[in-house]
């Protein structure tokens, strides 16, 4: 009897797609249409196709008889208590209100906004990291570019050796001290720059070349140089010799506070 | 419980002139909730996945309510929404929880086809050989003979009950007809089925 109804079953699938009417070829209703036939809005015509197409889609009968349960909703398993229907209801104002609250912005920033929240929060914290990055960049590296001009000795005043001057640095600063000078005199192409001591000790000594663009010669004292009287020389070089007579010549006192 | 179509155009028609609108809304939601949350739920969908679902098709009603010009109940509306949304997220998904639902339907089939059997059939012993196949093969002939000859609105009443196993008033309502017309199609379907079936076993 089982092989039996088995056959059978198979007869009345093949029989069903051999008598199903030749207009039903057309893919599902759309829900509109079912409503409509439900309605008894179609046409006649219409109304043959959606019956016949009813017999074997394996779906639209079943969303058709959906349609019921909209106007009397069934009290059964799938029936969902007041509170959580409340529930959902503070969840849907809750989205509500986020997705009106940015309905003014453009679509693909409400796109973004709309991400959860970790993710947008990440973003957050990259996008200020680009925000600072440069300022933290300039701030950083702008300590290896040129030195501040703490203290300038203009030495092409014409008071050589005479009058002390005295500069005095700030405890806390870590740059290094410049100093910047004019040779006075006949030019010399090459010149050699001296820091003594008060004993007249060589402290330093670099050689110096005027250019066409600037004359003015800068010296920098590492910010190690101890308090004290010193002497800044500036001679000219001939021969690789200097010469006696200095083009300029100026003491200061180096202090710290 | 029904729905309550007067209450539904009482609060919509508030929302549209911009009265309260927050609070009539919440009203229209928690009327209406149950059976779009009840129909993802019976369409083979986890609690979570009806939830949002739901979410979804309330917030395009949200969208549409102020255009909504009751030419259709509310109900019938809402239907369609749900029934857009729910066939987006097969067609997203694939077939596979379109597939999970009917297999209850398969069991409910061959139940069917074991009364139809037991129906039309005679008390007769099973085949047992290569002329009662043959025999069981002519009975199956004579059948489809029979189901051809049926008048449509008969045929498509037998195909819903036996190939689909739909209940009596499912295919009332799906062939918009009344129960006893369903009925009767199918006890006329049986009978002619019995006398076809009877002339062979004469013949």
């Amino acid at each position: 009897m089982i092989e039996s109804m088995k056959v059978l079953s198979r007869s009345l699938a093949v029989l069903a797609r051999e008598t199903r009417s030749e207009r039903d070829t057309r893919s599902h209703p759309v829900p509109e249409e079912l409503v409509a036939y439900q309605a008894g809005d179609l046409s006649p015509d219409e109304d043959q196709e959606v019956q016949e197409h009813l017999i074997l889609c394996p779906d639209c009968p079943d969303l058709l008889l959906a349609l019921q349960d909209f106007s009397e909703p069934p009290q059964d398993s799938t029936s969902i208590s007041d509170a959580g229907v409340a529930a959902a209801w503070r969840r849907f104002r809750k989205h509500l209100l986020g997705e009106a609250r940015f309905d003014h912005l453009p679509r693909l920033l409400r796109r973004w906004l709309a991400l959860p929240k970790p993710v947008l929060a990440f973003a957050g914290v990259c996008l200020l990291a680009a925000l600072v990055a440069p300022w933290f960049l300039v701030a950083t590296l702008g300590r290896a570019g040129p030195p501040r001009l703490l203290a300038a000795i203009e030495l092409d005043v014409p008071t050589r050796g005479s009058e002390m001057q005295s500069i005095v640095i700030p405890a806390a600063q870590k740059d290094p001290i410049v100093l910047s000078a004019r040779p006075e005199g006949p030019p010399h192409p090459k010149y050699e720059v001296v820091l003594l001591n008060t004993a007249g000790q060589r402290l330093q000594s670099k050689t110096w070349r005027p250019t066409s663009d600037s004359d003015l010669l800068v010296v920098q004292l590492p910010r190690s140089t101890p308090a004290g009287e010193y002497r800044l020389e500036l001679r000219g070089l001939r021969d690789g010799k200097s010469v006696p007579e200095p083009a300029d010549v100026r003491p200061f006192r180096l202090s710290f506070r | 419980m029904p729905l309550d179509e007067e209450e539904i155009r009482r609060l919509i028609t508030a929302i549209q002139a911009g009265i309260d609108v927050e609070a009539s809304f919440a009203h229209v939601f928690s009327l209406s909730y149950r059976p779009v949350h009840s129909f993802f739920l019976r369409k083979g969908f986890s609690r979570s996945e009806a939830e949002d679902l739901t979410q979804d098709v309330f917030l395009r009603v949200y969208q549409g309510i102020g255009a909504f010009r009751h030419r259709s109940r509310f109900a019938t509306w809402l239907f369609e929404i749900t029934a857009h949304v729910y066939l987006n997220e097969i067609r997203r998904r694939g077939t596979g929880k379109r597939r999970g639902v009917e297999q209850s339907l398969d069991a409910d089939t061959e139940d069917n086809l074991r009364e139809l059997h037991e129906k039309v059939s005679r008390q007769s012993t099973a085949p047992q050989g290569p002329l009662e196949d043959l025999l069981e093969k002519e009975r199956l002939d004579r059948l489809r003979v029979a189901i051809v000859e049926m008048p449509p609105q008969m045929r498509r009443c037998f195909f819903l009950r036996y190939l689909r196993g739909y209940k009596y008033r499912e295919i009332a309502y799906l062939m918009k007809i009344s129960i006893q017309t369903v009925r009767a199609h199918l006890h006329q379907a049986r009978e002619r089925l019995k006398l076809d079936l009877a002339d062979e076993a004469e013949e």
